[in-house]
């Protein structure tokens, strides 16, 4: 039997962690069988209306008190819903002022006996009030974000490009690794959410395997068909054919590099790679102007590789692009959690880039 | 006092608490520039929370305020309260506290004395502070005088009434004030009694004693006079007179750890027969009277009937 995963959202008072675990329970997860432990009691009720039928079932803990530790009934509590109901996943809303690593904690004990595992952790944050109570909060506050994998920050359809940049940076001084959604997450779909709490995608890991997969495409013809899989399936082979010639000299940097590494593939070493989130919106015009720059000229260094997701200036519309040398690639697709843009190459006037991608210098 | 400080040498604090975003800024600032809060001397603000709203420096220079700014509870510590106590010898003090850190745990120095402690409340948000926060908020408001509920605008009288008890349940001593754009929102806040105020003869059931008590210690006026049947226990503090004891019930007025017995003064004849812990049904006629325990005017209970009862295993909720 699989184990029952857990989600714990935690976040103050009127962040927004309601708004986000309907989401995830309406569109994300409605097939499977879960549980749902509140601790707070919030503005919107969770259990009035669509969730009568769902098959969810809502457990409220004993009161969201700080004075009163909840640790130990909190375990056994977790230990009885998951005897009871056997369910797919659990979703624990601690109060507003627990300690996320607590709950964590206390779920690490259980997962010593029970088929139970630590999925993700998320902590929603008001953009606007995160300066605010990260001043006067404390410990409660900066321990939600610091344990957190993933970050939403809320109202960033009101808030201003700065006042989310602002946020973003102080959440990296206490987390510097925890995916940060800024995407308003009523633009984002069930499954994509989904996707980010699971296995968020790492744009440099996946270029990095592109051209380590290419590498080994030359080497062994017969994994021929997975740089198709890589490259979008949607080149002509007329294009395709530039692609390989144009690799051409990678490949030689790659060789080079093998000699001291002894066959290992570490693309990581031979090019740098340069990255940047929370890309503000951009028309698409423009961006082509400026992927076909990277593509065809040294203005930015060479560019061997680069692909990103940025917001269009349309709400709700994204544009996806990969590029290789000589070619760039546009499509239109749906919100993900925050704008990126990475990109792989030598002597990277990574300056340039963000002046270009942000806007600003 | 032993310690040699009486109030004509301890230099008076006002304490303004209150969560983030409540206006407790807004407040002090409001009441700084007022004409009759002027003085002479010197005024130390300290100042725990630091939201949107900031305090400017021609408002501290004009009232000869000299801001100090904590980052942290540790700054708070008597020993360094008492330090800025000798540099500033301030005539005065203003605290505006941090809504995070429970009020039960500030310590000041000998030398000061809480002169007033006001709460400032955003009614928007209360309903969500009041399903969440009840722990943290029971010793912000446990000995706060005056509580001001701003942005009280669009809700109705009875939901006023309403967080009136609740708020009243948790600061027995506190003048509650609704404040809206206009100024203050006058009216009638007495929510629905379950039991009829217009009656003489007031039955209170089992879940109806919280609403009871914190009704009759509020408006004790409105039930002089009238005669009241529950069913409480028996306390008898130690040096209480033989013709005296005080029924009451355990209450949660924040959470599980801070429970409090409410109890009310009854004087009845067979009182030395009752012991401890007993559990009575009585009845009783209700004076509007001065009493030492109510520190002033309180419903004193003079019974005419009490007989033993069950217990009552639930706590009082509110």
């Amino acid at each position: 039997m699989a184990k029952t995963k857990v989600d714990i959202v935690s976040g103050f008072l009127g962040a927004g962690k309601t708004t986000f675990i309907k989401k995830l329970l309406e569109e994300a997860i409605s097939g499977e069988k879960t549980v749902l432990i509140e601790n707070e009691f919030g503005e919107i009720g969770i259990d009035g209306g669509f969730l009568k039928d769902s098959g969810v079932e809502i457990k409220e803990m004993n009161s969201g008190c700080i004075c009163c530790s909840l640790v130990g009934d909190f375990a056994s509590s977790l230990k009885e819903i998951l005897t009871k109901f056997k369910p797919d996943r659990i979703i624990i809303e601690p109060s507003g002022v627990g300690k996320l690593s607590d709950i964590m904690k206390a779920i690490a004990n259980v997962e010593k006996d029970l088929e139970v595992e630590q999925n993700s952790a998320v902590t929603v944050v008001d953009v606007k009030k995160c300066r605010m109570y990260m001043k006067n909060f404390g410990e409660f506050f900066n321990n939600q974000i610091q344990f957190a994998t993933t970050i939403v920050l809320s109202r960033t359809d009101v808030a201003t490009q700065e006042v989310t940049d602002e946020a973003v940076k102080l959440i990296r001084t206490v987390n510097p690794t925890a995916t940060v959604i800024t995407t308003p997450i009523a633009l984002l779909s069930g499954k994509k959410l989904l996707d980010i709490l699971e296995k968020p995608v790492d744009l440099k890991t996946e270029l990095l395997k592109q051209v380590k997969d290419e590498d080994e495409d030359e080497c062994e013809e017969d994994e021929h068909d997975h740089e198709h899989h890589h490259d979008h399936d949607d080149h002509d082979d007329h294009d395709h054919d530039e692609d390989h010639e144009e690799h051409h000299e990678e490949h030689e940097h790659h060789h080079h590099h093998h000699h001291h590494h002894h066959g290992e593939h570490d693309a990581d070493e031979v090019f740098t790679s340069w990255g940047l989130e929370q890309v503000p919106p951009m028309e698409e015009g423009k961006l082509k102007t400026l992927l076909d720059r990277m593509a065809n000229s040294a203005d930015f260094g060479t560019v061997v590789r680069s692909k990103g997701m940025i917001p269009s200036e349309k709400t709700g519309e994204w544009l996806y692009f990969d590029l290789v040398p000589g070619e760039t690639e546009i499509r239109k697709g749906t919100p993900d959690y925050t704008g990126k843009v990475c990109v792989i190459g030598s002597e990277l006037k990574e300056e340039d880039l963000k002046k270009e991608f942000t806007g600003k210098s | 006092m032993s310690d040699g400080y009486d109030e004509e040498t301890r230099t008076p604090v006002f304490l303004i608490n209150g969560f983030l975003e409540a206006g407790k800024t807004k407040f002090l600032k409001f009441t700084m520039d007022q004409e009759y809060f002027q003085t002479d001397g010197k005024t130390l603000l300290i100042v725990c929370e630091e939201g949107e709203e900031e305090y400017d420096d021609a408002l501290l220079s004009r009232t000869r305020t000299a801001g100090i700014f904590m980052e942290n509870f540790q700054e708070m510590g008597k020993e360094q309260l008492r330090k800025l106590e000798l540099e500033y010898r301030p005539e005065r003090i203003l605290i505006e506290w941090n809504g995070m850190w429970l009020q039960n745990t500030l310590e000041i120095p000998d030398e000061w004395f809480i002169n007033q402690q006001i709460t400032i409340i955003d009614t928007s948000t209360l309903d969500l502070y009041l399903k969440n926060m009840k722990p943290m908020m029971g010793p912000m408001l446990k000995n706060t005088e005056l509580i001001i509920c701003n942005r009280a605008d669009g809700f109705t009288e009875e939901q006023l009434g309403n967080y009136h008890l609740l708020l009243k349940a948790m600061a027995p001593n506190a003048e509650i004030v609704f404040e809206g754009k206009q100024g203050e929102i006058r009216g009638d806040f007495s929510i629905d009694l379950p039991y009829d105020l217009k009656s003489d003869r007031l039955v209170v059931g089992p879940k109806d004693y919280g609403i009871f008590y914190v009704d009759s210690m509020d408006r004790t006026e409105k039930y002089d006079g009238k005669t009241v049947e529950f069913t409480a226990q028996v306390l008898k503090p130690k040096g209480i007179p033989d013709n005296c004891f005080v029924p009451g019930r355990k209450a949660m007025t924040c959470c599980e750890a801070d429970m409090q017995f409410l109890g009310l003064i009854c004087f009845y004849s067979g009182a030395s027969s009752l012991k401890n812990r007993d559990w009575v049904k009585i009845t009783a006629k209700i004076k509007n009277e001065p009493n030492q325990e109510y520190g002033g005017n309180g419903p004193v209970l003079y019974a005419t009937d009490v007989v033993l009862t069950g217990p009552i295993e639930e706590v009082v909720q509110f």
